[in-house]
């Protein structure tokens, strides 16, 4: 059994059925639930359940501050290659898209990290397009490596991987895996990917359980929100993370809400997804997982993301580049996406502190990596 | 001859049958298991298995319990 | 509506299963189990007592129920093991409720003994039901062992003190895909009808009705209950209201949209 199977299980469910059935009562008495059922999750995701809106925020935030307190955990992406062999109609490193490929050297690397380090920031996500040939895991081993030394976790954002490949990269220093299923309808999927490795949809979805079966310390999924119908593709993306949080309960599961930006290629997306939705998709989520944490990146402004720290949101972006070299010698290269909240880490530290939540910097140290720990940054101040 | 009979010595003359010994318990043979030396022993088998010295036997059986 | 209970792909009619030591008089076990309607019913094995005249326990069981001996007694796997195979020779089926207890104290279970004890136990084929202290990686284990089902205790035995145990139990219910059985503790219909509401998917009870002043109209109350919290979990109750608490809106700033 893989989440796979639950998947197919699931793909009959009539959502128009579904979410017509629900009513304002039955908003009432899930928000006074102590813990919600799929059922429930589906119901807040219903057009009925954007009437109780405000109320879903008092109950998402109060949830979130029980489980996580005033703290928003502050990570950037570190992009490393954008050669591609995958054809995604949505993405601007699609390899038809004819824009520069580069590749950062290892020295360059140490550049970008000494660049982020200086900000203070200790989480890291790094990124590649898919090709085995440009950035193949021993590239990204060797990444690794050099990353280490400046950071005190390492998320990756690349291709599907082999639950032997992902040990390797845990052995190197790796802690979390992030991988979006990007749309979870098998059909709008299978047409959004018409080349590359990419289509093969199941090896995709399973992917978090082999990480999870390695070792994985971190997960984070999510879909990407304008591929797919938003009610349907979030219900599916929160039952991916209850299945992954029931399989693997000592992994920190958590889950983005990354919606289309506008890219090089400019595809439109077909079901776009307002502010409004956003909200209701987050809250939900939250209501139904209170223990998950959940990802807003710079895709989003500042003025969303500033209201978004009260309703549930637990980890965010800051000082972000898409580019390759972009916190170097490129930051005006085209990147995979365009960046919303162009806010320095300083300013969204001291926008989150205003906000009277603690931006958190690093909160992991794994001792087995690293040889020496300098005990007077581990102990607990 | 000696044997042990749930945890205590016994007394019962040589060649006792499991099925002798029931009997001269009155104890009726459906009611009971009978495990001898740590083994169970099928019912089919008592009258015929003859008890040896030291055997050590356990005779049990159902009662009320949670 | 259809709503049945299935343990190791046996269909069980009723959610309450009842115990029958502690009675006053084997007699009155016939109509308790007709009025308690339960379906599942637990024996235990002892030693013969040469003292006392011995009597077919089993003569008061009806033909149509399902025996579940138990392992009391054992204070190990090993022991437990025993007492199971002994147990399965005497014809009762190879249904059996795990439990060990090494403390005489509390009479609490080893959790540790019983997940040996399972997987020893169900590679020979038997329908293993553990009694347990309310753990979830303790009922994991027991899972992945092999149990068809997890019994986990409300409060000690014989105690009649009702559910403590509520928070692990509820815990239990949600993350392990096996039929929950709260067992040991339920003292009165009503915490009987509180693990049911809970979404235990049976309970098991044998001090509560076994000590009644009138035991057959105590197992008709519990078999009432049960059936009664069953229905109020599926129905899916409208909890109390939360108090409502003056808050500055979350959302206002949608509005401009």
């Amino acid at each position: 059994m893989t989440f796979y199977d639950e998947i197919i299980g699931l793909q009959n469910t009539d959502y128009s059925d579904a979410f017509e059935l629900v009513t304002a009562s039955q908003i009432a008495n899930i928000l006074a639930k102590a813990e919600l059922q799929p059922q429930d999750f589906l119901a807040l995701l219903s057009p009925q359940a954007a009437f109780s809106l405000e109320e879903m925020a008092q109950a998402g935030h109060r949830l979130t501050l029980q489980h996580f307190g005033r703290t928003i955990m502050l990570y950037t992406p570190l992009y490393l290659s954008n050669y591609c062999v995958n054809h995604c109609v949505y993405c601007g490193f699609n390899a038809t898209n004819d824009i520069p490929r580069r590749k950062l050297t290892l020295a360059e690397v140490e550049l970008e990290a000494k660049a982020i380090a200086a900000t203070g920031l200790q989480h890291l996500l790094i990124l590649t397009g898919e090709s085995r040939q440009q950035s193949p895991v021993s590239y990204i081993k060797d990444c690794v490596a050099v990353l280490r030394k400046y950071f005190s976790s390492i998320s990756i954002e690349i291709y599907p991987l082999s639950t032997e490949e992902y040990a390797e990269l845990i052995a190197t220093g790796v802690d979390g895996l992030t991988i979006y299923q990007e749309v979870y309808d098998a059909k709008i999927y299978s047409h959004l990917h018409p080349k590359g490795p990419k289509r093969d949809y199941r090896f995709r979805l399973e992917a978090p359980e082999r990480a999870g079966q390695a070792g994985m310390r971190v997960i984070n999924i999510g879909a990407l929100l304008g591929l797919g119908e938003w009610r349907s593709e979030v219900f599916l993306a929160g039952m991916h993370l209850a299945y992954l949080q029931k399989q693997f309960p000592e992994i920190e599961i958590s889950i983005s809400f990354p919606r289309m930006r506008p890219q090089f290629g400019n595809y439109q997306p077909e079901f776009p997804v307002s502010d409004r939705d956003l909200v209701q998709s987050i809250l939900a989520l939250r209501l139904f997982l209170p223990r998950v944490g959940i990802t807003i990146s710079t895709r989003e402004s500042s003025e969303l993301r500033d209201n978004l720290i009260r309703l549930g949101v637990t980890k965010m972006s800051a000082g972000s580049s898409t580019a390759i070299g972009g916190h170097t010698d490129a930051p005006d290269s085209i990147g995979q996406f365009e960046i919303s909240d162009k806010r320095s880490v300083e300013e969204m530290r001291q926008t989150i502190a205003t906000l009277g939540y603690k931006p958190v910097l690093k909160d992991w140290h794994d001792l087995n990596l690293g040889g020496e720990v300098d005990n007077a940054k581990v102990s607990i101040s | 001859m000696q044997v042990k009979i749930n945890g205590a010595v016994a007394e019962i003359p040589d060649n006792h049958s499991i099925d002798d010994l029931l009997l001269a318990r009155k104890l009726p043979r459906d009611i009971v298991i009978i495990e001898l030396n740590g083994e169970i022993i099928k019912r089919e088998n008592w009258e015929s298995l003859k008890l040896n010295p030291s055997d050590s036997l356990e005779i049990i059986r159902i009662i009320g319990g949670g | 509506m259809e709503d049945k209970l299935y343990i190791a792909g046996r269909q069980v009619d009723s959610r309450l299963f009842i115990g029958t030591g502690k009675f006053a008089d084997y007699n009155l076990i016939p109509a308790v189990i007709k009025a308690s309607k339960a379906q599942v019913v637990t024996v235990a094995l002892r030693r013969v007592d040469f003292g006392t005249p011995e009597e077919n326990m089993l003569k008061y069981l009806p033909p149509d129920i399902i025996l579940m001996p138990n392992t009391s007694g054992a204070r190990n796997a090993a022991e437990a093991i025993r007492i199971a195979r002994i147990a399965r020779e005497t014809g009762c089926g190879d249904w059996v409720k795990i439990e060990v207890i090494s403390d005489q104290k509390y009479l609490l279970p080893d959790n540790f003994e019983t997940v040996k004890a399972i997987e020893v136990l169900a590679k020979e084929g038997f329908v293993v039901l553990p009694y347990m202290s309310p753990d979830l990686m303790a009922a994991k284990r027991m899972a992945e062992a092999g149990a068809a089902a997890i019994m986990p205790l409300g409060s000690p035995i014989g105690t009649n003190r009702g559910i403590k145990t509520r928070e692990l139990i509820q815990i239990l219910i949600s993350e392990i895909n096996l039929p929950i059985i709260v067992d040991a503790g339920i003292g009165r219909p009503s915490e009987a009808a509180e693990a049911m509401e809970m979404g235990a998917a049976a309970v098991l009870v044998n001090t509560a009705i076994a000590t009644a002043e009138n035991p057959v109209l105590m197992a008709e109350a519990f078999g009432q209950a049960v059936e009664a919290g069953r229905k109020a979990y599926l129905s899916g109750p409208g909890s109390t209201q939360r108090v409502a608490e003056a808050s500055s809106p979350l959302t206002g700033f949608l509005r401009k949209e």
